[in-house]
């Protein structure tokens, strides 16, 4: 083998190694799974399934997903399945508050008409002569 | 010549390193990102209410301007929900304002025809306190009415009986003079014949004969 041959291979694997390095699964994504599932739970909590269906659902979708991925290790796709599930609960979660505020506001604004008409009809009589 | 196997390495090398080279900043989806980003902090209205997830969605289109190739789809759908979340997040805090100026603005107007109704009430008493004593007044009237009525009617009553009385004391003298007037003109009849003489009066005057008998003093009638 010639000089220059070894030094391509040595690249190849250095260059294998580092590849390794970077893509390669290191551990089980305990604490995003663990967060993954609160953040689920939590948006359960906030009524979620009712204000933002399409997104807890994908929450949930993608939750069972990266427990599957971990089951299989596959690590790097349970990783981003973990962190996709727990940014979607938390998509939900604030839908449904966006939803429940919007709600109230505009019970608010109704009731408020109301209570103006009211007092401006039985106002104005008393005005009058 | 260049020799096959060496080529073939080159190429493997170069795309490896390919693969791990970060996805360029002038990357479309990077731009659009970082443009719905800079919209939602530049909104006059939502900008600054959901400063903590709007510096997630800013961390999360870092990691996507440093993430390799096989983690640019997951970048990209992160950086998404992260900026949909911070717009969320930041329509809710400021439809969270408007409840409260909403439910001031509440409290204000029930508090507003509270006391409308309240002055109501209280002109509705006065009114019917007023119409009570109204009422009162006017059966007081009546009262006094019907007393002035009644004592009136007494007094009719009373005068009527008085005239009734006189008229039948005025009879009684009547025909007691009547009987009187009768026994002075039998006296004098009687009298006349004792003489032998007819009577040349009626015994209505028995006073102006003094030298004759007395006529005998009428008893007064019952």
């Amino acid at each position: 083998m010639t000089p220059s041959r070894r030094k391509i291979h040595a690249l190849i694997a250095l260059a294998g190694v580092l590849l390794a390095a970077g893509c390669a699964p290191t551990r089980p994504p305990v604490d995003e799974l663990d967060a993954a599932s609160r953040a689920l739970g939590a948006a359960r909590a906030a009524d979620a399934p009712t204000w933002a269906p399409a997104e807890y659902r994908s929450a949930g979708q993608r939750f069972d997903q990266a427990q599957a991925a971990e089951a299989s290790k596959d690590y790097d796709a349970a990783l981003q399945l973990a962190n996709e599930s727990q940014v979607d609960s938390e998509l939900a979660a604030a839908k449904a508050r966006l939803g429940k505020v919007r709600q109230e506001v505009e019970r608010l604004r109704e009731e408020n008409a109301h209570l103006d008409r009211d007092l401006t009809s039985h106002a104005q009589p008393e005005d009058q002569p | 010549m260049t020799r096959p196997p060496a080529r073939f390495a080159a190429t493997l090398l170069a795309l490896g390193l390919f693969a791990g080279t970060p996805a360029h900043a002038r990357d479309e989806d990077y731009q659009r990102l970082a443009e719905r980003i800079d919209a939602l902090a530049a909104d006059p209205d939502l900008g600054t209410r959901a400063p903590a997830a709007l510096d997630q969605a800013r961390a999360a289109l870092a990691q996507l301007k440093q993430a390799r190739r096989s983690e640019r789809e997951h970048w990209i759908y992160m950086t998404e929900r992260r900026i949909d979340l911070a717009r969320t997040s930041a329509e809710a805090a400021w439809l969270e304002s408007q409840r409260g100026d909403l439910q001031r603005e509440n409290d204000r107007l029930q508090l507003a025809i509270a006391r409308r109704d309240a002055e109501q009430a209280r002109a509705e008493l006065e009114r019917q306190r007023l119409q009570a004593q109204i009422r009162a007044e006017e059966a007081e009237q009546a009262r006094r009415d019907a007393e002035a009525a009644r004592a009136e009617g007494e007094q009719a009553a009373q005068a009527a009986q008085s005239a009734r009385a006189e008229a039948e004391q005025a009879k009684r003298m009547a025909a007691a003079q009547a009987r009187a007037a009768a026994l002075a003109k039998k006296e004098a009849e009687l009298e006349a014949t004792l003489k032998g003489t007819a009577p040349a009066k009626p015994a209505a005057k028995p006073a102006a004969k003094p030298a004759t008998k007395p006529a005998a003093k009428p008893k007064p009638t019952k």
